[in-house]
């Protein structure tokens, strides 16, 4: 069947007011991307940078902010850190019920220890984990990672160090524990701060 | 005529022209300032961000000469080495290249080293952590020679986006 354009027009209309009289949660508008449908997020099991275990899962009732680095990245990781601890200021008495989760995707060099000099630095209060390599394996599929791991750089000065290709995508889970929102790598404050504060507010 | 500039320099003082100026009168680089035959690069808001592992510094390289010029290699006491690095973003990925060659400092123009691009990365950085105050940094051009600076520190964390 062939619709004509004023009959496409009343359609979309129609489904606009229908939407939310079918007891669908009232329309939101996110900056960052939504993901449709919200699912169970993945479960995340590591050590945290002050040695104790930590599972996802157990922070459920609060709003999540996951994203993962390495602390041998010397720009973009700090940056990013630095960046949440903005965030964090901003939501004042709302950070409370925000985890700010920062997963390390280099379980080879970034040893509890040293998360325990990276993390905390910026905020005592966000978790830095160490996952097993087969920890993040698993995790990499779950949440759709791409992380590559360089060939070690040659010559004496610089022979132990490599990068880790990293996937520098935000994910936020809400007090269900549901996989809501994703924000790009270069999302600012300023976007990220509003999203965060409405899934706070439910 | 390419210029040796020297100029030891903190942010507080960067961007002020003078000192510029007065660096250059000093040398006998320059006949005077504002002369367009002898323009100086200027060194902006050289800063530093060192973590236990790994450091980066920023700035704003400026050219107001007629002809380009390239950051060509950087050293510094500060850590065990320092490298031309730049990150990159390719459909949500973020990657790391370095720049053996360094960077371009287009003529009338300006380099930006800034969080999130490009940088000066710097290995196993050696000053303590905690610590404030400025790491010197010797900047190699090609045209303009060594130009020195002092990046001030920022404490872990203590950066803003």
């Amino acid at each position: 069947m062939k619709l004509g354009r004023a009959q496409a027009v009343t359609m979309a209309a129609a489904l606009w007011f229908l939407l939310p009289a079918q007891g669908c949660t009232p329309a939101q508008k996110f900056n960052g991307e939504v993901v449709e449908p919200a699912s169970q997020a993945p479960e995340l099991t590591g050590v945290n940078w002050d040695g104790k275990p930590f599972k996802l899962s157990d922070h459920r009732g609060k709003v999540a902010l996951v994203f993962f680095g390495y602390t041998y990245c010397p720009d973009v990781c700090p940056f990013t850190l630095a960046k949440m601890k903005q965030v964090y200021r901003e939501l004042g008495d709302g950070a409370d019920g925000m985890e700010v989760v920062f997963v390390s995707v280099d379980p080879k060099r970034d040893t509890v220890e040293k998360l325990s000099r990276y993390v905390p630095s910026f905020d005592r209060r966000f978790y830095g984990l160490r996952l097993e390599p087969q920890e993040i394996e698993a995790v990499s599929k779950a949440f759709d990672l791409t992380v590559q791991y360089g060939q070690p750089k040659e010559g004496p000065e610089t022979d132990s160090f490599y990068y880790v290709d990293h996937t520098g995508t935000f994910f936020v889970i809400d007090r269900e524990g549901r996989l809501r929102l994703k924000f790009p790598p270069n999302a600012t404050v300023q976007q990220m701060v509003p999203d965060l504060q409405k899934l706070l507010a439910v | 005529m390419p210029a040796s500039v020297r100029s030891t320099r903190s942010a507080r003082s960067a961007g002020l022209p003078w000192s510029l100026c007065l660096g250059l009168a000093l040398l006998g680089a320059a006949n005077g300032c504002g002369q367009p035959a002898a323009p100086g690069l200027e060194i902006r808001e050289p800063r530093a961000t060192l973590m236990p592992e790994m450091g980066a510094v920023y700035l704003t390289v400026v050219n107001p000469g007629a002809e380009s010029d390239r950051l060509l290699r950087v050293e510094t006491a500060a850590a065990r080495a320092a490298e031309t690095h730049e990150s990159l973003e390719e459909n949500g990925v973020m990657r790391m290249v370095a720049h053996p060659d360094g960077f371009e400092v287009p003529a009338g123009g300006t380099l930006e080293l800034a969080p999130g691009g490009k940088h000066i990365m710097l290995l196993e950085p050696k000053a303590p952590q905690d610590a404030a105050g400025t790491i010197p940094l010797t900047l190699h051009f090609e045209h303009a020679g060594a130009i020195e600076v002092q990046a001030v520190r920022s404490a872990m964390g203590g950066m803003e986006p």
